[in-house]
């Protein structure tokens, strides 16, 4: 009667098997509480997952860490989706996590996605609505703890950009039982009391930390506020409904500060600049204009009687200084010209002949003799010297044979 | 009130840009020069003036509504 026998690892394989088969343990959804929950240096989580009657030892491998979000620490509400298999080595089965989600998270996230389209519906976020944030303001009210970091950080970088600008803080509820009803509150304070802009904000947390600002009366109070409103929650990827209803959304608290406030001394800087700007046009068409009438000025003048007078003294100055020099030229010319001829007159003066040794004979009646045609024996003729004159008498004429034309031949030397 | 006049700052730089930007195309006179140009002096000292140079100290809205000063 016996029947077969199997080995402890073929039923256990077999059990594996018959868990791996089965289509909803492949893929299931578990919701509990955490317990014994350990870090393992392997990077894998070891826990377990229990309810109010019964538990199931779980581990989420370092491959899938990615699908937790948060730091899981016992006592958390959770929904784990993953698989449930067996460890053939000690018979057991076990869940193995492939995402861990806080519960009531998911349902956070519908009603979020839900409200947003609600109120996108409605046109609340629509450009149109968003008012300007003015530059300059005078006093900046505050919606937020008046405890914890984002206070503090407004006030500091609202102090540093300019300590002139009047902080009003409503220290508002940001989490919690009450929370969004805080903020309202807050808002509407702020708006009564005038301020120029409303910050309204928190610094960073858990979805759930951050609900109060996805509720729709805190969006709505944003919406009808007649001031300006900066929202500014949690860090830059954390997306509330505020957000999108707010006029201006900050990134964080600081960054909201930043906005807000102007920086006085940039307004200072941004002062003087305009100041050197009017002084630099104002000099510069003062100098354009002077340097027009100049112009004008030199123009007119070179016009003027007196100029013209001038200028026709200059002219006949100028005259008469080429008449002067003319006439020195005339001078010169003709005192050159006498002292050529003079010269050449000095050269063929008779006297200068006789000092020479030649003589200048004349008959008795004193007319010159120039050949012997004239001159008769026995004729008294008169031979002028140099220095003094003879009287002679002609003794003989005598002919020169091979000379007949003597005029000529004394033509020439007179000449020479 | 305050907000009032606070627009008036931004109010009035522009206006100062605008007699900038009026001064600089050379088609004007200097008579108007010289009007555009004591009036945006005159608009910058008014600039200055508008600068509340107190400083502040935080203001916090305590439960009966009323101001008070913030110890935090």
């Amino acid at each position: 009667m016996r029947k077969n026998t199997y080995s402890v690892s073929q039923v256990n394989a077999y059990i594996k098997n018959m868990f791996a088969q089965d289509f909803m343990l492949h893929s299931i959804c578990i919701k509990g509480e955490i317990s014994n929950c350990k870090y393992h240096s392997t990077g894998h989580i070891y826990f377990t997952v229990k309810d109010e009657k019964a538990a199931i030892p779980a581990v989420m491998f370092l491959g899938n860490r990615k699908g937790l979000g948060f730091r899981m620490k016992d006592g958390d509400k959770v929904l784990i989706t993953g698989s449930i298999e067996v460890y053939e080595r000690d018979g057991k089965y076990q869940l193995y996590a492939r995402e861990i989600q806080k519960d009531g998270e998911g349902d956070l996230f519908l009603k979020y996605e839900a409200l947003k389209k609600t109120l996108e519906e409605m046109g609340m976020f629509a450009r149109e609505y968003k008012k300007a944030i003015p530059k300059y303001i005078k006093t900046l009210g505050i919606v937020t703890a008046s405890t914890g970091a984002a206070i503090q950080d407004i006030r500091n970088i609202a102090g540093r950009r300019n300590p002139y600008v009047q902080l009003i803080l409503y220290p508002a509820k940001v989490q919690g039982e009450g929370a969004a009803e805080s903020i309202v509150n807050g808002i509407r304070a702020l708006e009564d009391r005038q301020v120029d802009v409303i910050i309204v904000g928190r610094g960073g947390g858990s979805i759930e930390d951050l609900w109060a600002f996805n509720e729709e009366i805190v969006a709505r109070a944003i919406f009808e506020c007649e001031i300006p409103v900066i929202s500014a929650v949690g860090h830059e990827t954390d997306d509330t409904i505020a957000d999108f209803v707010s006029d201006l959304r900050a990134p964080t608290p600081s960054a909201a500060a930043e906005l807000a406030v102007y920086d006085v001394q940039e307004l200072m800087y941004d002062m003087q600049a305009l100041e050197r700007r009017l002084n630099f046009l104002m000099k510069q068409k003062q100098e354009l204009t002077r340097s027009r009438y100049l112009g004008y000025f030199n123009r007119l003048q070179l016009k003027s009687p007196k100029n013209q007078l001038n200028s026709e003294r200059q002219y006949a100055a100028g005259l008469e200084e080429r008449l002067c020099q003319k006439m020195k030229e005339k001078l010169t010319e003709s005192r050159h010209r006498l002292r050529m001829l003079s010269e050449r007159i000095d050269g063929v003066s008779p006297a200068k002949k006789l000092s020479q040794g030649l003589a200048f004979v004349v008959d008795g009646s004193g007319k010159r003799i120039s050949d012997i045609q004239s001159v008769r024996k026995g004729d008294i003729m008169q031979v002028h010297l140099q220095d003094g004159r003879i009287m002679a008498e002609v003794t003989a004429v005598i002919p020169d044979k091979n000379n007949k034309k003597k005029g000529s031949r004394d033509g020439r030397e007179t000449d020479s | 009130m305050a907000e009032k006049r606070t627009a008036n700052l931004e109010d009035l730089f522009t206006e100062i840009e605008e007699i900038l930007n009026h001064m600089e195309s050379s088609e004007i006179s200097l008579e108007d020069s010289f009007r555009l140009y004591e009036t945006g002096m005159k608009k910058l000292k008014q600039c200055n003036d508008k600068i509340d140079k107190v400083e502040k100290k935080m203001l916090v809205i305590n439960e009966q509504g009323e101001l008070e000063s913030f110890e935090g």
